[in-house]
This record gives structure tokens, C-alpha cells and sequence, in this order.
């Protein structure tokens, strides 16, 4: 049993010796890309609820190994219906910010990524509420919001991974958290929804998204 | 079976994710004035016996019958600017008009939206009641005192 302990242990050893040189002499420069994409949740999300709709694009720049600026723009749709009000929002968006790598530069992982991103969001949308019923002791009463034009500002944090799946062709998911910064909708104007981000109410608003991207290089590299 | 994992995994993660923002409606949206009954005499808040209270122009309104209360908690009617309730003590009766504005606001998601209101003026008849004072504006859900009544 000991021997065996000495054997597992003189091997570990060797072979974290070997890992380590090979690392040394795997590490490169990354080349300089730009990336673009789309976010296939939206429509995956549409196959399973035809009350709203999300399209949107990713773009790219890689700077170096560890470095992106990224934008993402997008439009979306959503209805929303229950027993007291109906409620329709549409329009724009667009989220500007950087994707920071975690992987070390070394050749047989420079054309994937995994690490975190940060984002300001921009929205900018029309909503309508074309019945609201409200009901007490006097009796009930209906009204109607008419369509009204909102912008939103809000801020995302996200973590993910995108792989090289065939050349320069990656796949990817990353999983997002939401907040909201200011809305010009207030009182009875608040958005239910607002695109880009989603659902409001609550503080924090995750969101998952999975995506297909093409990387089109260029230039000389970049040093790592 | 590796091949089917991951799609599977990522289209539950996104259905868990797309539930989870379908909230229920967890906050108080009843909308009540609430009117606090005074002794004249101690200026403390006393109990009245017997209260009958009913809301004018309104089928079936008896809001209490021969009830022993220190508050009241009065609905206001969002589709008009004034309503009026009868106040009944041992059979003499009196009449409250309020008058207030009305404002919509969106609550959230789950729960839509409620009317708020803000008190302008009180008026009443003294067959019992000696005096009605507004001690606080805006009529929002929650049990803040609105208006005193003295008797």
C-alpha cells in the first residue's frame, strides 16, 4: 500500500513537471478578431411561448488573449395577460461593455473563451396597456394606458463559455444577472417589460443566453 | 447520450429561468381610507356603539351593521371625484362627502395595477359628530390614519 502511495505520488509529481513545461513552451499570441453572432434563446424561447419575442445579435473585437469589447443589439416583443390588465411592449436595444478572458494564452485553448463580461444597456421602447380593470366596494372600473415611448438604462454582469467548434466557428452559453439603473416610465407608465433586459420587479434579473458566432481574424497578433 | 446532456440540460436551465421571473402578487394593494374616531370631550381615540355604516347611492352598501368600533376602513371610488357615506349611532345619522383625486400607478407584474388617492376636503353633517379633521393626505395600502372624526 505504501509503495503504491510512493509510486501515485512520484507520478502526480512527473507529470505536473511536464504539464507545466508544456505550458511554458504552448504559450502564444493571440490574433487580433472580430466576432459575430446571435443569441438563439430568443427564438428558442419563442418555439415554447408565443407571447414574446427576443432577437439579438453579437458583436466582437478581440484586443488580446484576455481582452473583448463587445456589442450586443437586439429587438423584442412581449404580451402579457392576466385577469386585471393586458399589457404590450416593443422596440430596441443595445448592450455595450467587455468580455474579460480567464484562460491562460496557451495554444490549445486561445480560440475559446470562458470568463466574465460586464455591460451598460440601453433601451428604448413603446408600451400600451389597452385594458386594466380594477375592482372594490363601489363597483368596477376600466381604463387603458395609450401607447407611451420609454427609455431604460440598466447594467448586466455574466459569466460563460464560448468553444471553437470547427474553425473559427464557436459555440457558447453564458448566464446573466440584470439590474436596473433608471426608466423613464413612472406611476402608472412603469414597465412591465422592458426588452433587453426583461421582466421587471425583482432587484436581480437572471437570463441565459446561447449563442453562435463566427470569428473573421485579421492583422498581426496582438501581444499576449 | 453525451450528445443529448447538454441541449437538455441548457433548454431546462431556460425554462427554470423563464419560470422564475413569473412571480405571484405578494404585496398589500387594498386601497382603504381609514377614519379613527375621537371623544370630543378627552381628545383620545375612544370606541362608538352600535355603528351602522353604509356607502350613499349604492345598492347593497352596508359596509358594518350594529358594530362596536374604534376605526373604519372606507373605500373610495376611483371613477368618480367625491363619495359619500352614512355614519349611523343608536339611530341619529350623519353624512361624510369626501372629496379626493384619484391616481393609477402600476404595482408589478403579478399584481397590475391600483388606484391611490389624495384627500382634498371632508364634508359632514353635525347631528352627532362635532368635527372631522384630515390628519393625513394621501390614501395608500397600509393603516395610516386618513381623517379624524370627533363625536
Amino acid at each position: 500500500m505504501r509503495r503504491i502511495f510512493k509510486f501515485s505520488i512520484s507520478i502526480s509529481l512527473l507529470l505536473c513537471s511536464l504539464l507545466l513545461n508544456a505550458q511554458e513552451a504552448d504559450t502564444i499570441e493571440a490574433r487580433k478578431s472580430i466576432s459575430a453572432g446571435f443569441d438563439i434563446t430568443g427564438p428558442v424561447l419563442y418555439a415554447l411561448d408565443k407571447t414574446k419575442y427576443n432577437y439579438e445579435g453579437h458583436l466582437s473585437y478581440r484586443l488580446n488573449y484576455k481582452y473583448y469589447i463587445v456589442c450586443e443589439p437586439g429587438y423584442s416583443s412581449y404580451s402579457y395577460k392576466q385577469y386585471n390588465y393586458e399589457y404590450n411592449s416593443e422596440g430596441w436595444f443595445v448592450r455595450i461593455g467587455t468580455d474579460i478572458g480567464m484562460l491562460e494564452p496557451v495554444a490549445s485553448k486561445i480560440n475559446h473563451f470562458a470568463g466574465i463580461g460586464l455591460r451598460y444597456c440601453l433601451s428604448v421602447f413603446e408600451q400600451e396597456t389597452p385594458s386594466i380593470s380594477t375592482e372594490n366596494y363601489w363597483g368596477k372600473v376600466n381604463t387603458s394606458i395609450p401607447r407611451n415611448s420609454v427609455h431604460a438604462h440598466f447594467l448586466e454582469i455574466q459569466g460563460g463559455v464560448k468553444t471553437e467548434l470547427v474553425r473559427n466557428l464557436l459555440i457558447g452559453w453564458s448566464v446573466k444577472l440584470r439590474t436596473l439603473i433608471y426608466s423613464s416610465g413612472k406611476n402608472e407608465k412603469k414597465a412591465v417589460y422592458i426588452p433587453g433586459m426583461g421582466t421587471t420587479g425583482a432587484s436581480f434579473i437572471p437570463s441565459v443566453s446561447y449563442y453562435i458566432i463566427y470569428r473573421i481574424p485579421f492583422g498581426s497578433s496582438s501581444g499576449v | 447520450m453525451k450528445n443529448i446532456f447538454l441541449p437538455t440540460l441548457f433548454i431546462t436551465l431556460l425554462v427554470f429561468i423563464n419560470s422564475c421571473t413569473k412571480e405571484s402578487c405578494n404585496e398589500d394593494i387594498e386601497v382603504y381610507m381609514r377614519a379613527v374616531f375621537y371623544s370630543s370631550e378627552s381628545g383620545e381615540k375612544s370606541s362608538i356603539d352600535s355603528l351602522d355604516i353604509y356607502g350613499l347611492n349604492i345598492s347593497d352598501s352596508l359596509i358594518c351593521s350594529m358594530a362596536t368600533l374604534n376605526n373604519i376602513d372606507l373605500p373610495l371610488d376611483p371613477a368618480v371625484s367625491n363619495c359619500s357615506f352614512a355614519i349611523v349611532n343608536g339611530g341619529r345619522a350623519d353624512t361624510i362627502q369626501i372629496y379626493y383625486e384619484s391616481n393609477l400607478i402600476f404595482v408589478s407584474a403579478a399584481c397590475g395595477y391600483i388606484y391611490l388617492h389624495e384627500l382634498e376636503e371632508v364634508l359632514y353633517t353635525t347631528n352627532d359628530i362635532i368635527n372631522i379633521v384630515i390628519t393625513n393626505k394621501p390614501v395608500n395600502p397600509g393603516d395610516e390614519e386618513n381623517i379624524q372624526i370627533f363625536y
